[in-house]
């Protein structure tokens, strides 16, 4: 999956999750392109891709909950 | 332990250069994440839900930022739990700020105090900057955005721990 569908794929999911998907979106691609500009999964070493997704699943528990309130 | 408030424009150094950029970025926009914040590596996302009596559950966490550097590879899932069993003084000390940020307040501060990292026999000198806001990520409700980054005086301090150590063994 090229980086384009993955994050087509995640707007999709985000905006059924939250009212303002498109700004989670940004957000995770802020994350996703602030290791030196790497952009494909697969260019990323392991630590970085637990680093990733640790910071997107502490994220989404925050906005569920800022969701909910 | 002492907090002090303080003018951003009297914040020293390239922390204070850096609390500066974040918080003129933050004056432009209308609180709404933007990709383009500055600093994103260094910053760190916690929930708004904020009662003063411990650091709010932590979400993003830079990688750059001053927390991931001073306990780093310590945590998983739940950062904030993780700072609250592992140094309570510190979360206590710190929780205050992150309550009237979440009321709205943008909170500029000079924190000083001591810590004790497990395994440690005395007390380390803490000195740092902080900017704690909120942040709208698309939720009714925001999250809260913080830079914290050590002063010039907890810069040298560290730069004579590692002096000194060099010396102990001649």
């Amino acid at each position: 999956m090229d980086i384009q569908t993955f994050l087509n794929e995640e707007a999709d999911i985000y905006a059924d999750m939250f009212q303002g998907g498109f700004v989670i979106r940004g957000f995770v691609r802020t994350v996703i392109e602030s290791y030196d500009g790497k952009s494909d999964w697969r260019d990323f070493t392991a630590n970085e891709r637990n680093e990733i997704l640790l910071n997107c699943h502490r994220m989404i528990g925050l906005l569920l909950e800022a969701e909910r309130a | 332990m002492h907090i002090k408030r303080i003018d951003p424009a009297n914040m020293k150094g390239w922390a204070g250069r850096y609390i500066q950029e974040l918080d003129d970025f933050l004056r432009h926009t209308n609180g709404v994440f933007d990709p383009h914040i500055p600093l994103f590596d260094r910053l760190v996302f916690t929930s708004a839900t904020a009662t003063g009596d411990h650091i709010p559950q932590i979400g993003y966490v830079g990688r750059t930022s001053y927390i991931k550097q001073v306990m780093e590879g310590q945590f998983g899932g739940d950062f904030a739990s993780s700072i609250r069993s592992q140094d309570p003084q510190f979360d206590q000390a710190v929780a205050g700020g992150f309550a009237r940020a979440s009321q709205g307040d943008r909170v500029f501060e000079l924190v000083e105090m001591e810590v004790s990292p497990p395994g440690a026999l005395t007390g380390i000198p803490v000195s740092y900057y902080r900017l704690i806001d909120r942040l709208w990520l698309g939720t009714p409700r925001p999250v809260l955005v913080n830079l914290t980054l050590p002063t010039a005086a907890q810069f040298h301090e560290h730069q004579f721990l590692l002096d000194r150590e060099h010396l102990w063994p001649n």
